[in-house]
């Protein structure tokens, strides 16, 4: 290992002792780097900056995330949840089976899972408190079926990998969809079982003009992912163009269908964008100069060769990866591990013969999961933020799902086709 | 004087960023619609998107360090005590600033090295591309210096513990 590349490598570890902001340390550790090695500081601009002006598709990161703010302020959140509520009728835990179906619909329209708790998922676990759930059991489930939303297209993270892997984003939202229905299927079994045990409420009777009303309502919001599959599918738009399209479309449903926002509250999306984007969007930009050095250090390679010298097995690969992304889940924020751990491990799967599409759901299914794993699951404390619930007491009731989650995980990583039939089937791959 | 800097950084860090944002948007929509509705595809609308891109991207990150929502890694920090706390993220500031401080030149130097160039449509200069890294670079060790002043005070025994540790301790008191 040449000096400079140490002297980066201790800068880098420092930024998890010295709580630098992640993506500032990162640039900063670049700079120790082209400093110890004499190289052209420029080199740092040279990289971030091209990063962003010919990186098209990454383009599509801060219109999710737009959208997502969109849908969050209008009632689009209200009149999915009132749709979901009417749809599970007298089940046993209606309400439980509705955090989880309002997930699975929100998906669609958002791509992003911190937009899911923190806007529908308040929502469930106020309804969910008031109809005599434990608060702790209805932030678990919020937590665990906000996993859904980045596995069902359109996904942030999704179009991150595509970036990393240079694969095609149409084929990796496909290859999500599979995957989020089972998950939603999955934790639908959980709660019917856990409010058989505890004995839950059932949800009231349907009446069928509420039905009807509810159904009407939610029509517009409903259409957002069929709009945007379609129109991504037949070629219209693009990826990134969709995510524009999925951000107009989320403006006029919640200015004139709903008439749930004003200019105001525009100028407010528009403001927490700004902080969003200036949060996501740097770190792929200033990952982008490490993965410039673990290149010109041959780094990913010699890792590569020393993951092949353990195994040459591709699930004994997977295998490790999973329980690697596993366990730096429980610590890290999410675009940390896919902006830095990720890229290194792309290049052994390519080599194991892995299909990189295949890869990309397992990787993002479970980063996903690691935003529910205590103890520092993003998931765990948006949900303990919005309710004052002791993390401790949610944690407890996080276990379970947990589990089913991971049943999936392994299911995905050892049945490919789950993910790979549908964009097979569309003549992706 | 104070008031014209300080709505000039609004300006510059977040007003910039939401116009620039509201243009690529709208480049967006405009390129689908004349691609597909009145099929006569727009060329100017690239130009729009990526410098739209980058100027968001860039000058937002400042916008986002002032409201300190840059991710960072916390776990440890938070198990420190005061005075630890209080050096670590002084040597991480310091490190920042450093590191930064280097890169103000050279980033001025490139933004002038590619000045040659001129964007495919609009005939926009480069140089207005790249040098919002520039400011970018300064926003930052001016956001950074402040915890450094107050992370010195609490080394010295002026101050306790930092603001943000206190805010934190006691949400957790409030949610206990």
């Amino acid at each position: 290992m040449s000096f400079s590349l140490l002297m980066t490598l201790i800068v880098f570890v420092l930024i998890f002792f010295l709580r630098m902001p992640i993506a500032i340390g990162m640039i900063s550790s670049a700079v120790v780097y082209l400093l110890v090695k004499g190289a052209d500081l420029s080199m740092v601009v040279n990289q971030v900056m091209n990063t962003f002006f010919t990186n098209y598709v990454i383009i599509a990161v801060p219109l999710f995330i737009f959208t997502a703010n969109v849908m969050n302020t209008g009632k689009v959140t209200d009149m999915i949840y009132n749709f979901a509520t009417s749809v599970m009728g007298r089940v046993r835990g209606a309400l439980g089976h509705v955090n989880i179906l309002g997930s699975l619909l929100f998906s669609g329209m958002t791509g992003s899972a911190i937009a899911d708790a923190a806007g529908l998922g308040k929502i469930e676990i106020e309804a969910m408190r008031d109809a005599g759930y434990e608060v702790e059991f209805a932030c678990a489930m919020t937590a665990a079926s906000a996993t859904i939303g980045p596995t069902f297209p359109p996904s942030i993270p999704l179009v991150i990998y595509a970036m990393l892997s240079s694969t095609s984003v149409g084929a990796l939202f496909l290859s999500g969809v599979v995957p989020a229905v089972l998950l939603t299927i999955f934790l639908m079994i959980y709660v019917a079982i856990v409010s058989h045990i505890r004995n839950y409420p059932r949800g009231e009777k349907i009446v069928w003009k509420v039905f009807l009303k509810n159904t009407l309502s939610a029509i517009p919001a409903l259409l957002t992912p069929v709009i945007l599959l379609i129109g991504i599918y037949t070629g219209v738009m693009t990826p990134t163009e969709a995510g524009a399209i999925a951000g107009l479309y989320a403006l006029l449903i919640s200015f004139f269908a709903y008439r749930a926002m004003g200019i105001k509250d525009l100028l407010e999306v528009l403001k927490t964008t700004i902080k969003d984007i200036g949060s996501t969007s740097i770190m792929i930009g200033a990952a982008t100069v490490i993965s410039y050095i673990v290149a010109r250090e041959q780094l990913a390679q010699n890792i590569g060769n020393w993951i092949l010298s353990l195994t040459t097995s591709k699930y004994m690969f997977l295998f490790i990866v999973n329980v690697i992304i596993l366990i730096l889940g429980m610590f890290m924020d999410t675009s940390t591990i896919q902006l830095v751990f990720v890229p290194i491990m792309i290049p052994v799967a390519r080599a194991l013969g892995i299909d990189m599409i295949h890869f990309g759901v397992i990787v993002t299914y479970n980063m996903m999961v690691g935003l529910s794993t205590p103890p520092f699951g993003m998931l765990l404390f948006i949900t303990s933020g919005i309710t004052a619930t002791p993390l401790k007491n949610i944690v407890r009731e996080i276990w379970w799902p947990l589990v089913v989650m991971l049943i999936l995980l392994f299911i995905i990583t050892y049945l490919p086709e789950l993910s790979l039939f549908l964009p097979r089937a569309a003549g992706l791959l | 004087m104070k008031k014209i800097l300080l709505f000039l950084r609004d300006v510059i860090e977040l007003y910039i960023p939401i116009i620039s944002f509201t243009f690529l948007f709208i480049a967006f929509i405009l390129q689908v619609f004349f691609r597909y509705v009145v099929n006569r595809p727009l060329t100017w609308t690239q130009d729009i998107i990526v410098v739209g891109f980058c100027w968001t991207v860039i000058l937002g990150a400042c916008y986002t360090m002032r409201r300190k929502g840059q991710v960072s890694f916390t776990m440890l920090y938070d198990q420190y005590p005061p005075k630890v706390a209080a050096w670590a993220r002084l040597a991480g500031n310091v490190l920042i600033i450093v590191t930064f401080a280097v890169l103000v030149i050279p980033s001025v130097n490139y933004a002038i090295f590619v000045s040659f160039q001129k964007t495919a449509a609009l005939r926009i200069n480069y140089f207005w591309i790249f040098i919002p890294f520039t400011y970018f670079l300064l926003s930052i060790i001016g956001y950074t210096i402040e915890p450094v002043i107050e992370d010195w005070k609490i080394i010295t025994g002026k101050l306790d513990d930092s603001a943000e540790r206190k805010m934190d301790q006691l949400m957790k008191e409030v949610k206990a």
